[in-house]
């Protein structure tokens, strides 16, 4: 991996404090994402999801009825 | 002070965790994304050289086409060149040596970093294999985005990459400037380039999500029929727009934070003076930090939004000028009664003042809505984000080059070819994107690629510009082919060419070895990386 693994420079007691931080700032850019994604996926409208994938089937079976190939 | 060199290794490179190699990788690949970048901006232009067909098949499939490269111009330069030559490169080469610290946090994140970036990279560049090419501009908005025949998963694949390469930058950069500072470096003692740095990544920490959220439901839309930017199945249109702006107009500053704090140093060391104002430029960064969350609005003011969302957020983009502006006069204010060396790195900081100025005042109608409504979607902002940011930052990551090069390569640029570089590049900009400002004002749109249902001299302007762009394309090919040449036979660099007062140049050898510094940084009471008195 290469000299600059091999480290003096960080104590143990500055370790866990660095990966404390940089788990802190890690979990909290997630988060951003999970509570993002979440919150819209809350406002989103189930019954209208249902409405629009049975639309979509009678559409395809209106196509299907229609086809010349039938 | 000598240098370990033990010839060169592929494979040392590949896998290295060393943060100067890493900046160094990051530096090839946005270098990489650039050319491509570039080669789409003359294709653009070349386009435009008049109303109708000009070079693109024909006109049923011209605004496909023209639309690709559009897509691939604008995503390249900000995910795959500004952001990344940035705080990729430069803060990654830069930022440890500033600290006197022997690498980053993490190192093994970091090389993650940049192996995602490269990823970013390959994906962005599968446009030009796959059928369906991606048309959908930087920007990806639906409902386009969504029924568009072109590939929408490598825009979202490539967001994704090179975002979570951003987010692990940030954590790594965010914990080592906390903690690994070299005894005795306060906060008020750091090079004004690591404030920079340390407030773009707290923007993209907090910023870089709300993006990746934004193009996973893009995804989710396009391809498993989720409907949350459908508006005819109960999802809503401009819930995209805005959750892409709030990113991304922040990240306009993640790229001029550290863009601004690379002429802070050029400026200090060339005109051997301390930073003018140091803590009121530090307290505009942190100012930018928290405004620059409250002004995505001024890109979607033509969408329906309640009059108190789009007057206050007007309030709050002209606001955000006071902060710029601190930091405008400290950078100014630098070089009073200094004793300025003109090298390149300097041409360039002098260019920037220029762009600032010009960039930053074509700003303000852009700002106020009554003007916006009529300049917005105008060629005049094409050429207003192109002085502030795209030209701005990328002299910037010039500038970078060309005054680090000593340090980084060990060896001295060819001067002569470095400047003429410039001015190829700082005569074509400014021949290209005039023309744009002034046809702007008189209506010419954003985006066309064929505008023959407007006045016939629209054409003579856009011949310009394009003359222009080839004249900014022969300044780059003079400048990158000069780090090239440099790198391999240019003259040997002492360790200290400019005369810094700065870490990165007095306690390092040139190039730094491994671990950085000979023996453990530690500095005196009262030092200051700008000690020029």
């Amino acid at each position: 991996m290469g000299v600059a693994m091999d480290r003096n420079d960080v104590t143990p007691e500055l370790r866990r404090r660095m990966n404390r931080a940089g788990l802190f700032f890690f979990v909290l850019a997630l988060g951003l994402v999970g509570y993002l994604t979440h919150n819209f996926t809350k406002e989103y409208d189930p019954a209208v999801v249902k409405e629009a994938k049975l639309q979509k089937q009678r559409a395809a079976a209106e196509r299907a009825e229609k086809s010349p190939n039938k | 002070m000598s240098t370990a060199s033990s010839g060169f290794k592929l494979s040392e490179w590949l896998f290295t965790t060393d943060h100067k190699r890493i900046g160094v990788l990051y530096l090839i690949g946005s270098v990489a994304a650039f050319a491509v970048a570039g080669i789409m901006a003359l294709l653009i232009r070349l386009e435009q050289m008049s109303p109708g067909p000009t070079i693109v098949s024909d006109a049923y499939v011209g605004g496909d086409q023209y639309n690709v490269w559009l897509y691939f111009h604008g995503a390249a330069m900000i995910l795959g060149f500004l952001i990344p030559g940035l705080t990729g490169f430069a803060a990654n080469y830069l930022l440890p040596l500033m600290i006197g610290a022997k690498d980053v946090a993490f190192p093994r994140i970091n090389a993650l970093s940049v192996w995602l970036f490269w990823a970013g990279i390959v994906v962005a560049l599968l446009t030009f294999v796959v059928p369906d090419k991606p048309d959908v501009m930087w920007t990806g908005y639906p409902p386009y985005s969504i029924k568009t025949g072109g590939n929408l998963a490598l825009y979202v694949f490539t967001v994704h990459l090179i975002g979570f390469s951003s987010i692990l930058a940030s954590v790594n950069f965010l914990v080592t400037i906390t903690y690994m500072r070299a005894p005795g470096i306060g906060w008020f003692q750091l090079n004004m380039f690591t404030w920079s740095c340390f407030t773009a990544f707290i923007i993209q920490l907090v910023f870089v999500p709300v993006l990746a959220a934004a193009v996973t439901l893009l995804l989710l839309d396009r391809y498993l029929g989720t409907h949350f930017y459908d508006p005819a199945n109960g999802g809503d249109v401009l819930l995209y727009q805005n959750l892409f702006w709030f990113y991304s107009h922040p990240a306009v500053y993640v790229i001029f934070l550290p863009a601004m704090g690379i002429f802070y140093e050029i400026y200090a060391t060339m005109a051997k003076n301390p930073i003018f104002n140091y803590k009121a430029a530090v307290y505009g960064m942190c100012g930018i930090v928290l405004i620059s969350g409250e002004v995505w609005v001024h890109h979607l003011y033509y969408s329906g939004m309640p009059d108190w969302l789009r007057i206050g957020q007007m309030v709050t983009t002209l606001l955000i000028s006071v902060p710029v502006g601190l930091m405008t006069i400290s950078l100014f204010g630098t070089l009073y009664r200094g004793a300025i060396t003109f090298n390149t790195p300097m041409y360039y900081g002098t260019a920037a003042l220029y762009l600032l100025i010009i960039g930053g005042l074509t700003g303000i109608p852009l700002a106020i809505t009554v003007l916006s409504v009529h300049l917005g979607e105008t060629s005049f902002t094409h050429a207003h984000f192109h002085f502030i940011m795209g030209i701005f930052a990328t002299f910037s990551v010039f500038a970078a080059v060309d005054f680090w090069f000593p340090k980084i390569a060990g060896r001295m640029l060819n001067e002569k070819q470095a400047r003429l570089g410039f001015w190829f590049n700082f005569i074509g900009v400014n021949v290209t994107f005039w023309p744009l400002f002034i046809i702007g004002v008189q209506g010419m749109p954003r985006r066309y690629w064929d505008y023959s249902q407007f006045p016939p001299h629209f054409a003579d302007y856009h011949k310009v510009a394009t003359i222009g762009a080839f004249i900014v394309a022969i300044g780059m090919v003079l400048t990158i082919s000069n780090w090239i040449i440099s790198a391999i036979k240019g003259q040997r660099a002492t360790d200290n060419p400019w005369g810094s007062r700065s870490l990165e140049w007095t306690h390092t050898a040139t190039p730094p070895g491994p671990g950085n510094f000979p023996k453990d940084v530690v500095v005196e009471a009262g030092w200051t990386p700008y000690d020029y008195k």
